[in-house]
């Protein structure tokens, strides 16, 4: 089973992903703010943390991947963004990003980046 | 009597004498010029002669003069004539009459000087006079001469204003000369009535001062246009004159006998105070008429030229240049009575000047430009006044090439008159107008009033200019800013927008994929078995998936558009193979690559291109993502029949490669995506690129892909080319031009 964090401003989309990953017999931890999901990853160093581009604080999802990049470089990190900016997609990769996924994202798809991404580690 | 007589004679040899001068200062090279300021000259010796005979002392200091009186008197008739020549351009033939004149009135010089006794005597028996030239043998032969001479200068005079193909202006000159001249010989010639002893007083003599007064004055005020207006003016004046100098001289030399047996010793306050009288009303009076003529002379010149400067106040009130620029010559055209009007503008360019409005007869013809460099542009930018095409004609016609082709210039326009529109400095443009249907001529009051109304025409095209751009532009910011806007705003609604549907989407995929096999599997644990159920269940799942689908295609929309929003930002050096590899790596996420061959080529040190990597990254993902479900397609179309299975079903493939090409001596990158899947009909590449046409059905295609690659592709100077056949495959060819390693802040094409 894994760890999976995940970042976002949507609280609801959240409640989804903890019953459904949760569902699977996955342990999710979930967080709205940057600071919060940077210091939850931090502490919680999941197998995978997905990060949306916008967040409930001033934070942004790129910020946190690179705070992130630059205390754990080795943690796995999805960027997620409905903005459909290939700019920003491109930040996110230079910033330590595995993948960018554009929302709105296939729940399958998205399954099968996480595992992907987490198999990619053994 | 002799004594104001003698006066007047030296007063008009003064003025034909500072007459003389005064045409040869203006002009000294002209022949004509110098002719005419001989031909003054020699009337002005004559005159001066005159009087200074029939106020000399004694017989010695007359026959003096006399000598002077008829040296003027001789050379008057042949430069006379000569100057008629030159004035009216008469043939070469005509001329050669000068070597009969000439030598002729030479010998009578001749004559005068050293036998003046065979030609002219003097005499104290005439009539009025204390000494007065008397008739000698051959001073018949002399006046016979002298009126042959005389009348050949007039006959050729009047010959000349009877020809047709003469202009306004100068017929009008023809016509004063003729009058003045006539006036002054006529005049003059009273003076020969003593001479042969008749008892009648050369008062002719009077008139002749008058002709230098009047032609000084109307060369210097009006410039010889408005004759008629200075013919009126002097004419008031000396007539005014005449009496208050004529009607105290009358007084004092007729009727001094009767005023001193009326009035005894003081008879001359009579003659005095009526003088200071009428000296002292006379600028009043002529004032008042001259008013009151001009009036009457100028009652419809006056009326267009108010509606001219009425409507030039008015003008700067309009704020579409087409519109005022037809008001203006429409003005023109119907307040002068002219036959047409045109504007001609400068362009944006400043190379030339456009016709931006005509009205009038010769609607069609002589519109096009006229450049900035032409002889007429440049005279215009010199003079900065009006220019009479008759005026420049009769100044210029010896002179310089310029006027020349100014003159044909002014000629293939058909303009009487080119009035030029300044703003400070700068030559905006210029009014063309035709002759005045009347016939009659510009005056000079006519062209301040047209110059008053370019320049506030001037001011108001200019105006007018400011203000369309002005809104241009204030459309163009406000476009602009709205772009901006949308830029900034793009993510955020992305976001906002696609948060929504990502949660739509994730509910009822959570609800696919988890609840409802949960549902039918807790079913199947209690035994469960209803169709009802079943069936609710089945079309929950329909329902879901539509939702599911539809969330997906909303996201897709703003996607598009989001790209769209982009179109326009920085270009600069962009490498290919790090394009290729982030839109390959999204790609990889969106689809199962194992299900298809993926062929990746790249050809070694390719130069970076020129172009926007979210762009570029964004048109081949695009296309890797069609090619991808062309043969998701293809397979379609084989299980609905519409195409041929084949026996060995090939698996999909998919190739991506970039190399280096020229096009049309360009450097490009060239970008090949092309698939062995459903291809397209010739109906489908017909309509590739529309706006909101897709192939894919309406769940999965928004059409609006392949329009904003081609906006990209465009926008980035590229080339897109597209082979296709219907049930092989598709491949697409993007060129984008090679980078020269400068970056700019703007897209180059919008």
């Amino acid at each position: 089973m894994a760890k999976i964090l995940f970042v976002d401003d949507e609280e609801e989309l959240l409640d989804f992903m903890r019953s459904y990953f949760g569902e699977l017999g996955h342990e999710v931890i979930t967080a709205v703010y940057g600071h919060e999901g940077v210091k939850l990853i931090l502490q919680e160093r999941p197998d995978i943390a997905i990060v949306d581009a916008h967040l409930k604080d001033s934070l942004s999802g790129i910020a946190v991947i690179q705070q992130v990049h630059a205390q754990a470089p080795e943690q796995k990190i999805i960027f997620c963004t409905g903005s459909n900016d290939s700019d920003m997609d491109a930040k996110a990769i230079r910033s330590g990003a595995l993948l960018c996924l554009h929302k709105p994202t296939d729940l399958s798809q998205l399954e099968k980046a996480i595992f992907s991404a987490i198999e990619k580690k053994n | 009597m002799s004594s104001i007589f003698s006066f007047y004679c030296i007063a008009s040899a003064c003025c034909y004498l500072l007459f003389g001068i005064f045409c040869l200062v203006k002009n000294r090279t002209r022949r004509i010029n110098q002719l005419w300021s001989l031909s003054s000259l020699m009337i002005a010796v004559w005159s001066f002669g005159l009087g200074m005979v029939v106020s000399a002392d004694n017989l010695q200091s007359a026959r003096a003069w006399l000598i002077i009186h008829y040296l003027g008197a001789i050379l008057i008739p042949p430069t006379f004539l000569h100057y008629t020549f030159e004035l009216t351009e008469v043939s070469i033939r005509t001329k050669k009459q000068l070597f009969f004149w000439y030598p002729l009135f030479l010998a009578f010089l001749f004559l005068n000087f050293f036998k003046q006794d065979l030609i002219v005597r003097i005499s104290s028996q005439k009539p009025f006079f204390h000494y007065y030239t008397d008739v000698a043998p051959l001073y018949y032969v002399y006046t016979i001469a002298f009126f042959l001479c005389i009348a050949e200068a007039f006959m050729v005079q009047a010959q000349a204003l009877l020809r047709k193909d003469i202009g306004q202006m100068r017929r009008l000159q023809l016509v004063y000369m003729f009058a003045a001249t006539s006036f002054g010989f006529l005049g003059g010639a009273t003076a020969f009535f003593p001479v042969f002893g008749w008892p009648i007083f050369p008062w002719g003599m009077y008139f002749v001062i008058l002709y230098p007064l009047l032609m000084t004055y109307a060369i210097v005020r009006h410039r010889l246009l408005d004759i008629q207006i200075a013919v009126t003016r002097t004419g008031i004046f000396v007539l005014i004159y005449c009496f208050v100098v004529g009607i105290p001289a009358f007084l004092i030399f007729q009727m001094r006998g009767i005023l001193e047996r009326q009035l005894g010793v003081n008879w001359w306050l009579l003659p005095a105070g009526l003088f200071s009288l009428l000296s002292f009303s006379g600028p009043f009076i002529y004032l008042t008429i001259q008013r009151r003529a001009e009036a009457v002379l100028l009652r419809e010149q006056k009326a267009y030229q108010q509606t001219l400067l009425q409507a030039s106040r008015g003008m700067t009130l309009i704020k579409d240049l087409n519109h005022l620029l037809g008001l203006i010559v429409h003005i023109l055209t119907k307040t002068i009575r002219i036959t047409h009007a045109r504007i001609f503008l400068s362009d944006s360019e400043g190379e030339q000047f456009i016709c931006k409005a005509a009205h009038g007869d010769h609607h069609k013809q002589g519109n096009d430009g006229i450049a900035e460099t032409a002889a007429l542009s440049q005279h215009i930018r010199e003079t900065k006044a009006p220019l009479i095409l008759e005026e420049i004609q009769a100044q210029g016609t010896a002179s310089s090439k310029l006027s020349a082709e100014v003159i044909q210039e002014m000629e293939r326009l058909d303009a009487a008159v080119v009035v030029p529109s300044f703003v400070q400095d700068r030559l905006l443009g210029f009014i063309v107008l035709g002759d005045k249907k009347s016939k009659r001529l510009y005056s000079e009051s006519d062209l301040d009033t047209l110059s008053t109304l370019a320049n506030q025409a001037a001011l108001a095209i200019e105006n007018c200019i400011f203000l369309t751009n002005f809104e241009q532009q204030q459309t163009h910011f406000f476009q602009a800013a709205k772009m901006a806007d949308l830029g900034t705003m793009a993510s955020g609604i992305g976001h906002q927008v696609n948060n929504r549907f990502n949660l739509t989407k994730a509910g009822a995929e959570i609800m696919i994929m988890s609840s409802l096999p949960r549902l039918r599997k807790y079913m199947k644990e209690l035994n469960v078995e209803n169709e009802g159920i079943e069936g609710v269940l089945a079309s929950m799942e329909k329902l879901l998936k539509s939702i599911n689908k539809n969330c997906a295609h909303g996201g897709e929309i703003v996607a598009r558009l989001l790209d769209f929003s982009r179109l326009s930002e920085g270009f600069k050096p962009v490498s290919v193979a790090e394009a290729i590899d982030s839109c390959l790596r999204l790609w990889e996420c969106k689809h199962d690559l194992t299900l298809i061959d993926f062929k990746l080529e790249i050809e070694a040190n390719l130069p970076k291109v020129h172009g926007n990597l979210s762009e570029i990254e964004e048109i081949l993902f695009n296309l890797l993502d069609n090619a991808f479900d062309a043969f998701t397609m293809k397979e379609t179309a084989w299980k609905l029949g519409n195409l041929e299975k084949p026996a060995v079903v090939p698996k999909g493939a998919v190739w991506l490669t970039a190399k280096e090409t020229t096009s049309s001596d360009k450097r490009y990158v060239e970008f090949t995506i092309a698939d062995n899947g459903l291809g397209m009909t010739e109906e489908s590449k017909k309509k590739l690129f529309v706006p909101f046409f897709t192939t894919k059905g309406a769940e999965k295609g928004t059409g609006l892909g392949l329009y904003i690659i081609r906006r990209m592709v465009d926008a980035h100077r590229g080339k897109i080319l597209l082979e296709s056949e219907y049930g092989k495959g598709t491949a697409f060819r993007i060129l984008i031009p090679i980078s020269n390693g400068q970056e700019d802040g703007k897209n180059p094409v919008r």
